[in-house]
């Protein structure tokens, strides 16, 4: 497969996961907008390792990528649990105390 | 790493592993941290009651060792190398700004231990260990010069910030914590679609090797700029600068005011360095960087000096007096000078100094009053007139005028962008002095607006906790170097001048 043919999947996913996070008013709705931006990078970072001499920066990369984004997921989720405690909501308009 | 994945047969692997074995002793500083930060975990694991002083001691003894371990290699200090096979980067800029983060840090720390029984932070092992993970990560952010550790440390950072922010009860806390965490991933996503570009541009993750600068130089103009502000965009917001700035406010209100003044000032200065890493490899001519940043200085300032003038509560406030400050730091990196330089780094040291101090003495006020807000504190400067001038000489350092060394690093900052102006003669600089110059002014007003409710506002409240010695002690000794700094700063000039700023 074409190297463009990934790089455009990966552009198509961050937009949509852009769309998704900008739109949406749920937290963790927004939290799966973030992950998909994510993968978009993981793609691309995949497909170029193809052009690079030592073959694999990239590949190392994505695998990092995706650890530290199971450890946000992993705090992200925690946080959304004690905020739903406090507002009974995870409706990000709802949630506003803090104002000035 | 990267040089070991290429090593095909075993000898090559062999030296190598020698060559990292022998770096091991460059990272020393982050080993002792490390190490603070497991025994801060199994002390909080083994012991069940009384864990208040142990928990100190490990916490201030893993910093001074830091710190000693800092000060040897400062002294020993011979020739920039780069590490860990092209991962990080040792040098004078790095092992200085590791100095000030862990005088920064124990700072910090002193302020969480001076805020009594309620929401101590020494009374959980949680909170300290995330609190030296957030050092881990600022730590290594000073020496990153690869794409993958750029990312990696900023992520260390954020992470540890956002459970900082709600690890303590309250609704506010929480709210705050689910506002930085939205805001940080999708800036963070941002960024490591730029970086991945970026890597599609050159073929390498590391930014000093000539691979990555030959290869910037052949892409066209418009992808090459798109990817660059994607990736400086996830810098700037570790910097705190507008246009990403949002989550400051929220999150300076609500967290635990020892954890607010380590936010204000590390993660910040730890940013700009990477920033200055970033912009001092680009290829000259490729990309306007510096009006980019020069539009991002003059926006922070004017947005964060207007908006602190509505603002009130104390913390607030200082959340968007930090906002400005991101711009006057930027001033020096705009000017892009060996003097530039400097001063860039001398205001950051000194900004550092005066946030923590800052903050200090809102945490001795809100004990007494129970909140930050400039209502409570009405009358606060005639029972308390020592802590009162305290505050009057934080406040007028932080504005940046005479006699306090606020003063100094402002002029520093401004006649190095003079300076750059004539010789570059490029108009933004001349944009940055002037707004700069006029925004001084302006943060007159609300950097005294404290002051003003502390001595000539009266208020009822009454006071819940007599001032008390040690109090006094620690104003004296943070707020004094910001007057004795104004007169011998060459002595630290000379210092920041013996640094090495060349790639």
């Amino acid at each position: 497969m074409p190297v463009e043919h990934l790089v455009i999947l990966g552009a198509i996913l961050f937009c949509i996961g852009l769309f998704v996070v900008l739109t949406r008013k749920n937290a963790i709705a927004v939290l799966i907008g973030v992950e998909l931006m994510l993968n978009a990078s993981n793609i691309n970072l995949v497909a170029f390792s193809h052009f690079d001499p030592d073959l694999l920066q990239g590949q190392v990369f994505a695998l990092f990528v995706i650890t530290v984004a199971a450890a946000e997921a992993a705090v992200a989720l925690a946080i959304v649990v004690k905020v739903y405690q406090y507002f009974q909501t995870a409706d990000l308009d709802k949630i506003s105390e803090l104002k000035g | 790493m990267i040089s070991l994945l290429q090593s095909n047969n075993a000898s090559d692997l062999k030296d190598q592993l020698g060559n990292l074995s022998e770096d091991v002793w460059m990272l020393a500083p982050e080993i002792s941290v490390v190490i603070a930060l497991l025994l801060l975990l199994g002390f909080d694991l083994l012991f069940k009651k009384n864990k208040e002083i142990g928990l100190a001691s490990i916490a201030f003894c893993g910093l001074a060792s830091t710190f000693v371990i800092l000060t040897f290699q400062w002294t020993n200090f011979s020739t920039d190398l780069m590490i860990m096979g092209n991962l990080l980067r040792y040098d004078q800029l790095s092992v200085f700004l590791k100095l000030i983060f862990s005088l920064g840090g124990a700072l910090g720390l002193i302020i969480a231990a001076r805020n009594g029984e309620k929401n101590n932070l020494f009374q959980t092992g949680e909170s300290l260990v995330i609190l030296f993970g957030l050092f881990l990560g600022v730590f290594l952010m000073t020496m990153a010069t690869n794409l993958l550790m750029i990312y990696l440390s900023i992520e260390v950072v954020s992470i540890c910030s956002y459970m900082l922010t709600g690890i303590l009860k309250g609704k506010r806390k929480a709210e705050a914590a689910l506002k930085y965490l939205l805001f940080g991933a999708v800036s963070s996503a941002v960024m490591l679609y730029g970086i991945s570009w970026l890597y599609g541009f050159t073929g390498t993750l590391d930014v000093t090797s000539q691979a990555f600068i030959s290869g910037l130089s052949e892409v066209s103009v418009l992808p090459l700029t798109i990817a660059l502000i994607m990736t400086i965009g996830g810098i700037i917001f570790k910097l705190g600068a507008v246009p990403f700035h949002i989550w400051s406010p929220d999150v300076y209100q609500a967290a635990p005011t020892a954890i607010v003044s380590i936010f204000s000032t590390l993660p910040k200065l730890a940013a700009l360095t990477l920033l200055f890493r970033v912009i001092n490899v680009l290829p000259a001519g490729l990309f306007d960087w510096q009006l980019i940043l020069g539009v991002v200085a003059i926006a922070s300032m004017i947005f964060g000096n207007f908006s602190a003038l509505w603002q009130k509560d104390a913390k607030r406030m200082l959340a968007y007096s930090s906002i400005a400050h991101a711009g006057f730091l930027l001033v020096g990196l705009v000017a892009y000078t060996e003097a530039g330089n400097t001063s860039m780094l001398f205001y950051g040291a000194m900004y550092l100094v005066m946030n923590v101090g800052a903050f200090l003495l809102i945490a001795i006020l809100e004990r007494r009053t129970g909140s930050a807000a400039f209502d409570d504190m009405r009358g606060l400067g005639m029972k308390m007139p020592f802590l009162g001038i305290l505050v009057v000489i934080v406040m007028i350092a932080l504005t940046g005028l005479p006699p306090t060394v606020g003063f100094n690093a402002k002029l520093y900052v401004f006649s190095a962008i003079w300076e750059a102006y004539q010789v570059q003669n490029n108009s933004i600089l001349l944009w940055v002095f002037i707004l700069g110059l006029l925004n001084t002014v302006v943060a007159l007003f609300y950097y005294l607006k404290l002051p003003y409710y502390l001595f000539f506002k009266t208020g009822e409240k009454t006071v819940l906790e007599k001032s008390s010695i040690p109090d006094h002690i620690w104003g004296t000794i943070m707020v004094l170097p910001l007057l004795i700094w104004f007169f011998q700063s060459e002595w630290l000039m000379n210092v920041l001048n013996s640094i090495n700023f060349v790639f």
